[in-house]
């Protein structure tokens, strides 16, 4: 599903250049639950947004689906990006000013699809969060846990192929945190691919395999005990 | 997709009630601004098209060489031009004069008559133009020698509620009162009429009251005439005939000394052309209004965008979420401009509701009544004004915010790039660049308004009444012997008068201070064959003592003295200058011509005309006739009909009014009291700029108020955005005037620069605007100050509103929220 060859990401201001990723190399096949762990500034999110079509990487080659995207202008990105990849992120960004439906609802809207069927398919979402019951409630109104659990039914409702997450447990406390965790266990359990970058440790057991990074470079890729790919 | 940028555009206007606020308020101030001075230019513009015929009315305008090579063009017209066109212009259709004549009339029973005008017109006049009747029809009126056409509000005046058709007025034709008929009652003339009327009569009256002279004199004129031409004639076609018929008219050899020329202007370019004479407007203040409506409207706009500018880090998320689930720029640019409609047409609604609201004291401002009608045409024109005002407001914050990365903003990693920052400054100095130009010009104005009103004219004008003589000049008795009369009734009503209490003095004179626009403005040849311009007035030896002008040498007439009557003059100081006199007693108007006579004094230079005017050279005689006799030229624009100035010394106005009422009732029954205080008539010879006055006053107040909102919007989101910092700063110990001042620096800079920008604009336009005084204020460092001082504290005080909730953060929640 993934393939990135020799990627590099530098980022540069008027007076530094940073370099983000150096000659990172990754597969990554269809149904599985990767993790990326590493110290904070070792390039994570940045692998995170080029695998979900948010950057352009600086050089090498990235392929997604089978398709050559590393040099993509941002409209055919986001073409791509719609309706194939679901993201999660810590702060769960949701729209405040959109209630629970309407934040579910959203990518199909920018999908095109007919009213009737955006309602059958965000509620069927919803049902699977077990949100239902808090539809025309606000973000504001809800937890933490239920707010990431909103999340989670707007990165599946197109039926995303996968799902990209970033420290999805972060803000959490523990309990909400586990119960995001088997949700998200529970999704590639039923075939999408998952890529989730954590902190934490207890997290990336639920993964298949984790892959280390250190100033840019992956450093190992082990495959977790108990998963055979 | 649609219902849900609605849904979000209604949910912010609600959650961000201040910004909303701001921005619709500011919007709708604007809007009003426009809708009422777009009404005001509409009806400018539209003058005199209600006819159906408009396009192919003229009005005919002669124009003559003086020997001294001046030109003169007039609007008012010989009587003679309209039968001489008619006889010798075929494409003319219709033609007709308006020759208006002030007169007394009233029903016939009655002694009361009031003044009315009375114009003197053609048949054709009703074929001409599309003024209604409302009792009577074309085909009834004019059938005979006895008939009247009257306005609708003449006959109210005359007949009350009653029907006025068939009734009997009572006018006075010559020294007589004949009695016409009413056929025909006229709708009043629209507001945007040029052409106005009270009483018609047909044309045979013009010989009794105008004499058998004046219809055959080419250089006597009356009124203005207008035509219409046949269809399909170019009234560039007809100059050429036009100067065929005049040379035949004049003669070849007094043709070629004046060259006189008819021309025809179209009916629809009377009211704005000023290269006309007559009662038009400067189109000049239509365009001031038009620019002071775009700016209150585009300094709201620009609140629009510093506001929206300034909150899109709160719309950041929004916007990096979208993005990350499928939307394309376009969604987002479609989605913040419609945000930008959708506040732009509640901002509309409101703003049509203020201008409605705030109609009739417009009107007050500009002297008009005008009324809104709303139509189709009007909500298509609303809706496109909506629309682009909603492009220009929004289209630079759409382009801003949808240009977000989706990356940078979901990190939280957007910082205020310092592109927009210089944006938003540039926006404030451009805002407080007009306010500070408009405060300094409503200073300006006010000033020079302040100072004409009380500049020292060199007479009294507070306590003195003026009214006129009921004597008027008729052709054939002369304007001496009229005078003489007016003197016989003076002398009837100083006895009766002297005895009541508050009244001092009675003067008589031809013209009063009143009439501003020039006495008889007269001119002699010198041996060049130059013009030599003087001013001059009749009076009587009451009139230099009851306006308290100062008698710098000489003496004043007097009554003991015989001959003053028939060969004093006093001139004014401006004389003696102009014509160089050494020792002026005793010297002589320096032309050949007139009859004997001597300066017996010499009076200060006060002022005849307004203060637009220089002071020029000006001759008091008893006797008209002395002056008469040596001119070549004389140019009358106010009538010069003996008129009484009673100087009072009362507490009782009302009361003193009352007896000279009383007392002239008695003596001259039928004629209207109709009296007007110096004082007052004089200030009104300044309307145009006390017109002027408000409005700038008004707009400045706008301008300021909606900048002020705008900077008050920005210092609170400026906090906002500074929050952190400020938490840094004082957790680093500063104390909470540091952040005070920290915080207004960045204002008053910006505030110090609009100044400086504004000053020689506004200086520019002011100095331009007080040419148009001959007598004016001088253009003070202290006036400049002032207006840049009021802006700075206005904005300390809006800014320190903000800046103080900034000092009261307390750091350990401000840094907590990153």
């Amino acid at each position: 599903m993934i393939q990135a060859k020799n990627l590099k990401k530098v980022y540069s201001t008027e007076e530094v250049e940073t370099t983000a990723l150096n000659n990172v190399n990754i597969e990554i096949k269809e149904g599985e639950f990767v993790a990326i762990m590493g110290p904070s500034g070792c390039g994570k999110s940045t692998l995170l947004n080029i695998m979900g079509l948010l950057d352009n990487p600086s050089d090498g080659e990235y392929h997604f689906l089978g398709h050559d995207v590393s040099n993509r202008t941002e409209r055919e990105r986001a073409q791509l990006r719609k309706g194939n990849i679901g993201f999660i992120f810590q702060s769960f960004n949701l729209i405040d000013e959109l209630t629970v439906f309407e934040n579910v609802e959203l990518p199909l809207l920018y999908l095109g699809m007919s009213a009737d069927e955006r309602k059958e398919k965000a509620e069927a979402a919803l049902e699977r969060m077990s949100m239902m019951h808090r539809r025309n409630h606000f973000p504001q109104q809800l937890s933490g846990g239920q707010q990431q659990r909103v999340a989670i039914a707007r990165a599946v409702v197109a039926n995303a192929k996968l799902i990209l997450a970033d420290e999805p447990t972060g803000n959490l406390d523990s309990d909400h945190g586990n119960e995001v965790m088997k949700v998200l266990a529970e999704l590639n359990e039923q075939g999408t691919t998952i890529v989730m970058v954590t902190h934490s440790p207890h997290d990336a057991d639920y993964a298949m395999r984790v892959i280390h990074l250190f100033d840019g470079h992956v450093v190992t890729e082990n495959m977790q005990e108990g998963f055979h790919v | 997709m649609f219902k849900n940028y609605i849904k979000i555009a209604f949910r912010n206007l609600f959650k961000n009630k201040v910004y909303s606020f701001i921005n619709i308020f500011g919007l709708a101030v604007g809007i009003a601004v426009c809708a009422l001075i777009a009404l005001y230019v509409q009806n400018e513009w539209s003058y005199d098209e209600f006819h159906e015929n408009s396009e192919n009315i003229y009005r005919v305008w002669a124009e003559e060489t003086l020997q001294d090579g001046r030109v003169i063009l007039n609007t008012s017209t010989p009587f003679i031009v309209v039968e001489t066109i008619k006889n010798n212009i075929p494409e003319v259709e219709n033609i007709t004069y308006l020759n208006r004549f002030s007169n007394v009339a009233g029903v016939p029973q009655n002694d009361q008559k009031i003044s009315e005008n009375v114009s003197i017109i053609h048949d054709d006049f009703f074929d001409i133009f599309d003024f209604k009747f409302v009792e009577g029809s074309r085909e009834s009126v004019f059938n005979s020698p006895s008939s009247i056409v009257i306005s609708e509000s003449a006959a109210k005046r005359h007949f009350g509620e009653a029907t006025a058709l068939n009734q009997v007025l009572s006018l006075k034709i010559g020294e007589e009162f004949r009695d016409f008929t009413v056929d025909g009652v006229l709708e009043d003339a629209p507001a945007n009429s040029s052409i106005r009327y009270e009483l018609l009569i047909p044309e045979q009256y013009f010989e009794p009251i105008m004499g058998e002279r004046s219809m055959r004199n080419w250089f006597n004129i009356f009124g203005p005439s207008y035509v219409t031409l046949k269809d399909g004639t170019d009234p560039e076609e007809l100059t050429d005939k036009f100067a065929d018929m005049m040379r035949a008219a004049l003669g070849e050899e007094e043709y070629e000394m004046t060259k006189y020329k008819i021309g025809l202007q179209p009916l629809t370019d009377v009211h704005l052309n000023t290269d006309f004479p007559g009662n038009g407007s400067d189109p000049v203040y239509s365009y001031i209004l038009s620019i002071i409506a775009l700016l209150v409207l585009v300094i709201a706009c620009v609140n629009f965008m510093t506001l929206s500018i300034s909150r899109s880090t709160s719309r950041a998320k929004e916007v990096g979420v979208r993005k990350t689930i499928g939307a394309v720029r376009e969604h987002l640019m479609y989605q913040f401009w419609g945000e930008a409609l959708l506040m732009t047409i509640v901002a509309v609604i409101l703003g049509l509701i203020f201008a409605e609201l705030l109609l009739p004291f417009f009107n007050e401002l500009s002297g008009t009544v005008l009324e809104f009608s709303f139509g189709w045409q009007n909500l298509a024109v609303l809706l496109g004004c909506s629309v682009i005002i909603s492009l220009i407001a929004g289209i630079y914050p759409a382009l801003i915010l949808s240009g977000f990365r989706p990356t940078q903003v979901l990190k939280g990693r957007l910082s205020q790039s310092s592109e927009k920052g210089s944006f938003n400054k540039v926006m404030v100095v451009f805002q407080f660049t007009l306010s500070i130009a408009l405060i300094i010009g409503t200073f300006t104005i006010r000033e020079q308004l302040a100072f004409v009103q009380q500049k020292n004219l060199g007479f009294q004008k507070e306590q003195i009444l003026t009214f006129n003589s009921g004597f008027v000049n008729t052709p054939n008795a002369g304007i001496d012997n009229v005078f003489a009369s007016s003197l016989s009734r003076k002398q009837i009503l100083e006895s009766e008068l002297l005895g009541l209490s508050g009244i001092q003095q009675i003067a008589t004179s031809s013209f009063t201070p009143v009439q501003t626009r020039g006495w008889f403005n007269v001119s002699f040849p010198n041996e060049q064959n130059q013009a030599q311009p003087f001013h001059a007035n009749i009076v009587d030896e009451n009139f230099i003592p009851t306006l308290g002008i100062e008698i710098l040498n000489g003496r004043n007439f007097s009554e003991e003295n015989a001959s003053d009557k028939e060969r004093a003059i006093i001139v004014n100081q401006a004389f003696v200058d102009y014509f160089n006199l050494e020792d002026p007693i005793g010297k002589r108007i320096p032309g050949p011509n007139f009859l004997d006579h001597e300066i017996i004094g010499v009076v200060n230079n006060f002022h005849y005309e307004s203060l637009h005017s220089p002071i020029e050279p000006l001759v008091l005689t008893q006797k008209g006739q002395i002056v008469f006799s040596g001119i070549n030229n004389m140019n009358l624009r106010n009538s010069a009909a003996p008129k009484y100035t009673v100087k009072l010394t009362t507490d009782d106005l009302q009361a003193t009014i009352a007896g000279i009422r009383d007392v002239w009732e008695d003596v001259a029954p039928g004629i209207p009291f109709d009296y007007s205080f110096v004082d007052e008539a004089l200030d009104s010879q300044y309307r145009q700029e006390q017109r002027l006055s408000k409005i700038v006053t008004s707009a400045s107040l706008l301008t300021v108020l909606i900048a002020g909102l705008g900077l008050f919007g920005l210092a609170s989101l400026m906090v906002v955005r500074r929050t952190k910092e400020i938490g840094v700063r004082k957790v680093l110990g500063a104390s909470s005037s540091n952040i005070l001042l920290l915080i207004n620096k960045e204002f008053t800079l910006l505030i110090g620069l609009s100044f400086l920008i504004a000053t020689p604009i506004a200086w520019f336009a002011m100095k331009e605007w007080l040419k148009d005084f001959a007598y004016s204020i001088e253009l003070g460092i202290g006036l400049f100050l002032l207006a840049g001082i009021a802006t700075l504290v206005l904005s300390w005080l809006v800014v320190s509103f903000q800046s103080i909730k900034a000092t009261l953060i307390n750091p350990v929640d401000s840094l907590k929220s990153e």
